[in-house]
């Protein structure tokens, strides 16, 4: 079958097994290996993307089902320039990264929180990111990176969701 | 008189201009391309022709294979290959357990398995879907066998056995003794005796295990990309498995690992597997371990059974103590008496107490094999030491806190050595006690949780314990007890280049599996050659055929800042000495008299005459004829350092297994919900002291992960097995992890006593913080439910366990005999959706 997508701005196209996972057609098909995959059930966040503007984990989602969407995955996600995004740079100063592996949905499930919800409360944040697992920091950190974007937004609310 | 001045001042300003970036919170180099998705993890990075592996496992915990056919799965049009049992027998050599335990192994099950998910045929075929599709069409014949789960059963003579070439399932027993026990049993005041028990956890990374081989028919040479921990050690036995000689074998691990924590440490069996499969089909073969086989498979933390006699004085000192140590190894013994072992290493803890019976058994069971899961058998090390504190305080009606401070290891008498032939560097354990009991509020907050207890239902309670964190391996002590060692010592290489343009390469035997060894070397180079960190690349990734490594190259045993960050100093060092000897031929001065300053070099009494690293260089690599006479062109150095005080096991138990002992205090606030069960983690505490920090934000880091992981293994996690040998907890809907939901506060501190035995005064960190977690919340838990005298000796606190003992304390008081319940998974998924 025929998948057609926008993914980060540009297009993609190829024929795929219908049973492939969006997943697999990311990082396999189409080289895009940020995205990550840390289990079988749904469960653990790594494979988070977003399609049409809403966080999706990707191994959930059939390739064909991603026909005529628009997806964003980490690789698309820095500034234009190549400077980091302000979400990656509250993550590294505030050593939110250990492995990285959860890294990428992380930020983007972070993302997807900021872009809903410019000041966002602990449990907020906690909402946003618990069906993203990680295994090395206790999230501690990476729950204080969050509140620091958060908190260092311009007042002008200089909105996130058009980048 | 002028000159002198400023010279003086020259050296003043060197001084301030210091460049240290040793002891900072630096921000991590790896951040920008974790951070970014341009991180490199095996799985990214596709060969030409990659094909795909999936394995076929065992649903029986116990049986005899009769035949496999994989006739159907041959004909699938998209497979290449498909190998089994009785092909590896043919074309491999066993993958024996290299610690030791007497039995052979092949990456495949041969004849038999012994556990659900082991091995039994492999497929490689042309895409990721197919491979898995060919497992359906292979046959298997299984005579299933009687099995064995508890490790107890499994020691009686008349169980089944696992191993019948050993006629016993008991695959190690040592017993040792230090001091003189006897004579302390005979005079102390009090006796007592507990029994203790740990569970099967794991610490799941969150990238599972991934091999990928490729013997390239041209070359004729296999090239391996893994993300084993382990790759040392591995090399020798991969090339011994495949019949391969070592210069026909390169191994490699990318910069980027999606954390270890133990579980990589064990992947040979699968490298070997994809290593064959590409023998036979000339063709990259790639195998990515699913997440519910990583749970049923790869292995878990090591569950044991602990009997311990414990003797005071009425004072409250712990004179004597009588340890049975029961550990259960699973059914594939790679790792078998290393639990053992290690935990001897450290028995007595942070305190003094030297007569010591220890009696360890290595017990083979049907179940997954006991693997390293932060720290080899440490846990079970302080929870029996701690909880036996615990006890011994209770029997005396003294505090906890008190008890330990009678027991506790004095700042005056390090280096300290203890029973099993450690030496501790260095430490202020009852400063680190003092102060855990301080941030915590401790005493107030004790009294007035007594004073609440069982408002609303809730109970509050407090535990505080000490754990020491070994860091370095010395691999005699895996031969502990034997004579003659498989291996001894530590070592691990680093090679530096100062590059001709004056830029710094630097590359070590070990990658990092997320603790930021690149930004921690790359702070450690730039102090000793005073340039920008900038100016320093750390190549991340590891090979055989390029890195300096030895046997112990790899990351485990918190080696890193004694071992590597040791050849990484030697290196630099080294090239440092050539570089003031050109520098100086070129000045015109002795090099003593040479300083480096901001990149530069230049004499202080001549502080005009300056040479840049660029400038030195360039004579080290394109002005030949510039370099003093007889030195070798060129600026690279590589060192191999070693643990200086390693010894050999003198057969007795005594070896000094590790270099450093990191120690800590810790202490949690927990709440328990005696309606439901529930025990929830409050608040934690730790205060450290690693020695010397190199990046305090990267060790705090660990902290909060080691504590995170440890306190869901102590309330949440618990591999169970049904009665046949099914584990019931493979995947994540069965198997707790911790989200960002069930996290709680945890606040640390350090304070730092240097090693002495260390470039750097660093002890380690790593497994450290994970170690005495069990142990301060079995503490916790139990102060907190004192008003119903419940008593913690077995973990998880899970919710069903804690509501029956309280119920079996009132029961007890009621007179009512106490029933025991079996842990069970829809029960406890039931109550954790409840609150
Ligand atoms: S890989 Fe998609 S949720 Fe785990
Ligand atoms: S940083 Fe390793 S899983 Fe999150």
């Amino acid at each position: 079958m025929k998948v057609k997508c926008r993914i980060n701005g540009e297009n993609y196209e190829t024929e795929v097994e219908p049973r492939l996972l969006l997943v697999h057609l990311l990082r396999d098909n189409f080289n895009l290996t940020g995205t990550h995959i840390g289990c079988d059930t749904g469960h653990c966040g790594a494979c988070t993307v977003l399609m049409d503007g809403k966080t999706v984990k990707s191994c959930m989602v059939l390739a064909v089902q991603a026909n005529k969407a628009e997806i964003m995955t980490i690789e698309g996600f820095s500034e234009r320039d190549g400077e980091l995004h302000p979400i990656q740079r509250a993550f590294a100063e505030n050593h939110a990264v250990q492995c990285g592996y959860c890294t990428p949905g992380m930020v983007l499930s972070t993302h997807f929180l900021l872009m809903r919800n410019s000041n966002p409360s602990d449990s907020d944040i906690r909402n946003a990111i618990e069906g993203n697992l990680c295994m090395c920091t206790g999230y501690v950190n990476i729950v204080k990176a969050i509140k620091s974007v958060a908190a260092s937004r311009e007042p002008d609310g200089q909105s996130l969701e058009n980048r | 008189m002028v000159r002198v001045w400023r010279i003086v001042e020259t050296m003043a300003t060197i001084l301030k201009s210091k460049k240290r970036n040793v002891g900072k919170s630096v921000v991590r180099i790896e951040d920008r391309r974790l951070t970014t998705g341009r991180g490199s993890f095996v799985d990214d990075v596709k060969r030409q022709g990659t094909t795909y592996c999936a394995i076929l496992r065992s649903p029986y915990a116990h049986a005899r294979i009769l035949k496999v056919d994989a006739t159907a799965a041959l004909a699938h049009p998209n497979v290449l290959a498909v190998i089994t049992g009785e092909d590896v027998r043919r074309l491999s050599e066993p993958v024996s357990p290299y610690l030791g335990a007497p039995v052979l192994h092949y990456c495949l099950g041969v004849d038999k398995v012994r556990f659900v998910g082991e091995p039994v045929a492999a497929v490689a075929a042309t895409d990721r879907y197919s491979a898995v599709d060919a497992l359906e069409l292979i046959d298997v014949e299984y005579e299933p066998l009687p099995t064995v789960l508890n490790p107890l059963e499994a020691m009686e003579e008349t169980s089944p056995k696992l191993f019948e070439e050993l006629g016993t399932n008991v695959v190690w027993h040592k017993r040792f003794e230090f001091g003189n026990v006897d004579d302390a049993f005979e005079r102390a005041d009090i006796k007592f005796s507990h029994e203790l028990k740990l569970h099967r956890y794991t610490s799941t990374p969150l990238e599972t295990f991934v091999s990928t081989s490729w013997f390239n028919t041209g070359t004729r040479i296999l090239d391996v990309w893994s993300n084993t921990q382990q790759a040392g050690i591995m090399f020798k036995y991969l090339c011994r498995a495949l019949r391969l000689p070592g210069h026909r074998v390169r191994m490699r691990v990318p910069a980027d690992v999606g954390g270890g924590f133990g579980l990589k440490c064990g992947g040979l069996p699968y490298i070997t597997i994809t290593s064959l499969l590409s023998m036979k089909t000339g063709r990259p073969v790639t195998w990515v371990e699913t997440r519910s086989e990583h749970l049923t498979a790869q292995g878990h933390s090591a569950a044991g059974v602990f009997y311990i006699e414990a003797a005071a004085t009425r004072e409250g000192e712990l004179i004597g103590l009588k340890i049975k140590d029961v550990e259960e190894e699973g059914g594939y013994l790679t790792w078998a008496s290393i639990h053992n072992v290690g935990k001897l290493a450290g028995i007595n803890g942070n305190y003094r107490v030297k007569n010591i019976v220890y009696d360890g058994y290595a017990v083979a069971t049907n179940k997954a094999p006991a693997v390293p899961n932060r720290g080899i058998g440490k846990k079970g090390m302080n929870f029996i030491i701690e909880r036996t504190m615990d006890r011994l305080a209770d029997e005396l009606s003294l505090s906890r806190v008190e008890i330990r401070r009678r027991n506790l290891i004095s700042k005056s008498s390090f280096p300290y050595e203890t029973p099993s032939g450690q030496v501790y560097d260095n430490s202020d354990y009852e400063r680190l006690l003092d102060r855990v009991l301080e941030i915590s509020d401790f005493a107030s907050f004790r009294e007035s949780a007594l004073r609440k207890a069982g408002k609303e239902g809730r109970y509050l309670g407090m535990g505080v314990t000490l754990g020491i964190e070994p860091g370095t391996v010395n691999f005699s002590y895996h031969s502990t007890g034997d004579a003659m060692p498989l291996r001894s010592g530590a070592a691990e290489g680093a090679r530096v280049k100062v590059e001709s343009t004056g830029k710094v390469t630097v590359m070590v035997g070990s990658v990092s599996n997320g603790q930021g060894h690149e930004t921690a070397i790359a702070q450690v180079v730039s102090d000793e050659l005073q340039v920008d960190m900038s100016d320093v690349t750390v190549i991340g990734e590891f090979d055989t055929f390029t890195s300096p490594w030895t046997v112990s190259s790899g990351v485990y045993g918190n080696k890193f800042s004694a071992l590597d960050i040791g050849a990484v100093i030697m290196a630099t060092r080294k090239v440092k000495e050539k570089m003031l000897l050109i520098a100086a031929s070129k000045l015109r001065t002795k090099s003593e008299n040479i300083v480096i300053e901001d990149g530069n070099f230049f004499a202080p009494s001549a502080p005009d005459a300056k040479m840049t690293i660029g400038d030195v260089a360039d004579i080290a690599y394109n002005n030949l004829l510039f370099l003093p006479h007889g030195l070798e062109p060129g600026l690279e150095a590589v060192h191999y350092y070693s643990f200086p005080e390693a010894d050999i096991s003198s057969g007795k138990g005594k070896v000094r297994s590790f270099l450093t002992f990191a120690s800590s205090a810790h202490a949690a606030l927990v709440e328990v919900d005696a309606e439901t069960g529930k025990v929830t983690v409050v608040k934690y505490f730790v205060v450290d002291d690693s020695g010397n920090i190199i990046n305090p934000m990267i060790v705090e880091g660990q902290i909060h992960g080691n504590v995170a992981a440890e306190a869901s293994a102590a309330i949440l996690e618990e591999m169970v097995y049904d009665d046949g040998g099914q584990l019931l907890s493979s995947t994540f809907v069965d198997y707790l992890k911790p989200t960002v939901k069930e996290m709680f506060d945890i606040q640390s501190e350090f304070i730092p006593t240097p090693s002495p035995f260390t470039i750097l005064g660093t002890k380690s960190v790593g497994d450290g913080p994970a170690i005495p977690v069990l142990a301060t919340i079995a503490s916790a838990v139990e102060d907190a439910l004192s008003p119903f005298g419940v008593k913690i000796d077995s973990m998880p606190l899970t919710p069903e366990k804690i509501r029956n003992a309280i119920l079996g304390a009132k029961r007890n008081v009621a007179g009512i005999p106490r029933e025991d319940s079996e842990p069970d998974v829809a029960a406890r998924r039931a109550d954790l959706k409840q609150t």
